[in-house]
């Protein structure tokens, strides 16, 4: 491997990219810019590990010298993962997080203490991962119960779900968040009048965002391609019909002229001249073979068909299926993170309430496995402290020996 | 670096047109390398960031793309499979040709299209390895959540695919029985299916699905967030290391 490869080596390709973004916001095939979009809202501990004032710095240095807009995510430990930006009609492409940090440290930011009790260990098993896990004690308590708690709650929010099926006909709105409301395009809509794909709205709580968004793209649907041929049909046909018309005749809110004109452009090529399209070059070459083909050797030939036809179902078939798991993988991890967050938050609260008579939540059910999801390692490390600190809650009465208790949980820290 | 490979084999076998529209997995694992495990910065992350990025632009433009023309597509087969009763008489040799033409049409437009579900499925498994060696690599979490926003895009959001693809299986079934009448007193018997069928759609579609296999029978890092094994067992034959292209026909 090249030693002298430096990150400069990839920027070029960034570069490229970004130029190449810049291009079709021009080009037209984009709509109009929209107000910006975006936000995603992230679960929490994103940066627990980060150094508050230098990382402050090296963001701003960071934004202030390159054109390339920085993405960083923006964590907000109380909320569940990112909204549903994206449906049929506009979306927002990419992860376009915003930058969030005015003049406040990450302590701000986060919501919470970073210099707080389990940092440090956090911190450890952050960066050596799993195995830390794995050595330290907790990971004997993995057993199969896990199970049990998941599939009680395989959607924490409905938000997930409506999330997946894009396709569905119901407009998708996400009431989770502030940001956004997109509009499915839907015949079924008894509606007669407008069908709308409407744009995101800009998000509410990152107006101070310092990146633009990306130009939502124009996602076409049957529906929509229904009503195209309608209209181009009443136009005369697709040769004499123009983008303009069409566009009137759809009276899609939304759909601009850009749009209709590459569309038209793509049906006449799928209808007159199939020729050209690469696939079909290929294609036309073998069809004076077909036609001079006897009966048998046009059995032969639907053989094959139907043994292609075989395994193309059956990857078909199989990619389905792994996409279903992939989603539920996900779904679980989420959960977990969830739970995470929880427990930090029990923690937090611990503290706050030192003085108070306050009783330890139960703890949950441990969640490890060999290389589950990352967070899974934070679940542990509360685990860890909560487990400590309620043995020293229950042996004592007095408020001193409440405060005591931390001075083991300091000792823990430094191992 | 399985993976790896079995993407490279992946992209050598796709319909040419799509080869530099896959994940750049290679590059992304060295950058992942370069970054430093002891102070992973900020501003190395957000460039990293910035790279995935612009590939997941990629994947989206590209899928979109396809899916327009997929759509429109569709629809025209469907127009011409209606209209192709009506231009000819069943006995004219043209129909026949005609009918062979739209059959192999439907078969590489329902190959292509699972293809292309393939190609998102097959970027969104590398960008997930990707996030995890960063994660692993740097100590951060960054993988969760980049990897909900993924969940959410357009490239994998294939769902519009699907149902095009299971209507143009439904398309299929007359179009096919017709001719299951001459079959049946037919020899079968081993033919060159690159004279017939799309060579590259074909030979994609079975890399897509070796990959698949291989990479679920286990590895060093299998556990519970692990897929299961997959198993095809009518199809013994993707086991062969170096795979004809001709089917052999039992």
């Amino acid at each position: 491997m090249n030693s002298s490869l430096t990150l400069a080596n990839f920027l070029p390709v960034q570069k490229l990219n970004m130029n190449h973004l810049q291009n079709t916001q021009i080009s037209g095939l984009m709509s109009s810019p929209l107000p910006g979009i975006t936000t995603p809202v992230i679960p929490g501990n994103c940066y627990s590990n980060m150094q508050n004032s230098e990382s402050t710095f090296t963001q701003r240095e960071a934004r202030a010298n390159s054109t390339i807009p920085q993405v960083i995510p923006m964590c907000n430990s109380g909320s569940l993962a990112a909204t549903s930006l994206f449906s049929s009609g506009f979306y927002s492409s990419g992860y376009s997080p915003q930058i969030n940090w005015p003049g406040e440290s990450v302590q701000g930011v986060l919501g919470y203490d970073l210099d707080n009790i389990n940092s440090g260990k956090i911190q450890d098993i952050m960066k050596h991962g799993s195995d830390a896990v794995l050595n330290s004690d907790v990971a004997g308590l993995m057993d199969g119960s896990w199970r049990q708690i998941l599939d009680g709650t395989a959607v924490t929010d409905s938000q997930g779900k409506v999330a997946y099926s894009v396709s569905e006909e119901a407009t998708n709105t996400s009431d989770q968040n502030q940001q956004l409301s997109l509009c499915h395009v839907s015949k079924s809509n008894s509606n007669n009048n407008i069908n709308e794909i409407c744009c995101a709205a800009s998000p509410s709580s990152s107006s101070n965002a310092a990146i633009p968004a990306r130009p939502p793209r124009m996602r076409w649907t049957q529906e929509l391609h229904e009503r195209f041929v309608e209209a181009v049909n009443k136009l005369g046909g697709s040769e004499k019909a123009t983008p303009k018309g069409v566009l009137k005749l759809m009276n899609v809110d939304g759909l601009n002229i850009y749009h209709v004109k590459s569309h038209l452009q793509k049906y006449r090529t799928a209808r007159f001249r199939p020729e050209l399209s690469p696939e079909e070059e290929r294609k036309s070459a073998r069809l004076e073979d077909l036609q001079s083909l006897d009966p048998e050797k046009a059995n032969d030939i639907n053989e094959a068909l139907r043994a292609q036809m075989e395994v193309q179902k059956k990857l078909h078939e199989q990619l389905e299926h792994q996409r279903k798991l992939q989603l539920q993988m996900e779904e679980q991890c989420k959960y977990l993170q969830m739970i995470v967050e929880k427990q930090q938050q029990s923690i937090d609260q611990l503290k706050l309430n030192k003085c108070t008579n306050i009783k330890l939540p139960s703890s949950e059910k441990l969640l490890t496995s060999e290389n589950g999801c990352d967070e899974i390692n934070q679940v542990d490390a509360s685990e860890e402290m909560s487990r400590q600190i309620g043995q020293k809650h229950k042996t004592s009465e007095s408020d001193n020996s409440i405060c005591g208790a931390f001075s083991p949980m300091k000792r823990a820290r430094g191992d | 670096m399985k993976f790896g490979k079995r993407l490279k084999k992946q992209i050598d076998d796709t319909i040419p047109e799509w080869k530099d529209k896959f994940l750049s997995y290679k590059d992304l694992k060295k950058l992942v390398r370069f970054i430093s495990a002891a102070h992973p910065s900020t501003k190395a992350e957000a460039q990293f960031v910035e790279l995935l990025n612009s590939e997941i632009e990629k994947f989206n433009s590209f899928f979109i793309e396809q899916e327009e023309e997929f759509i429109i597509r569709q629809r025209e087969l469907q127009d011409r499979i209606e209209k192709l009763g009506e231009r000819f008489e069943p006995s004219d040799a043209e129909y026949a040709a005609e009918m062979a033409q739209t059959r192999k049409d439907i078969v590489n437009f329902h190959g292509e299209m699972v293809l292309l579900i393939n190609y998102s499925n097959v970027n969104y498994t590398g960008l997930a390895k990707i996030l995890k060696k960063y994660d692993k690599r740097t100590g951060r979490l960054l993988r969760l959540p980049f990897i909900e926003i993924v969940l959410k895009q357009p490239f994998f959001t294939t769902e519009l695919i699907s149902k095009l693809v299971k209507k143009c299986e439904t398309m299929m079934d007359p179009i096919f029985s017709l001719a299951s009448a001459v079959e049946d007193q037919a020899e079968t018997k081993e033919m060159d299916s690159a004279a017939i069928a799309e060579p590259s759609i074909f030979k994609n579609t079975v890399a897509a699905l070796v990959t698949m296999q291989e990479l679920r029978k286990g590895s060093s890092t299998y556990g519970h967030f692990s897929l299961p094994p997959l198993n095809l067992p009518e199809f013994d034959f993707l086991q062969s290391p170096s795979l004809p292209s001709p089917i052999p026909i039992q």
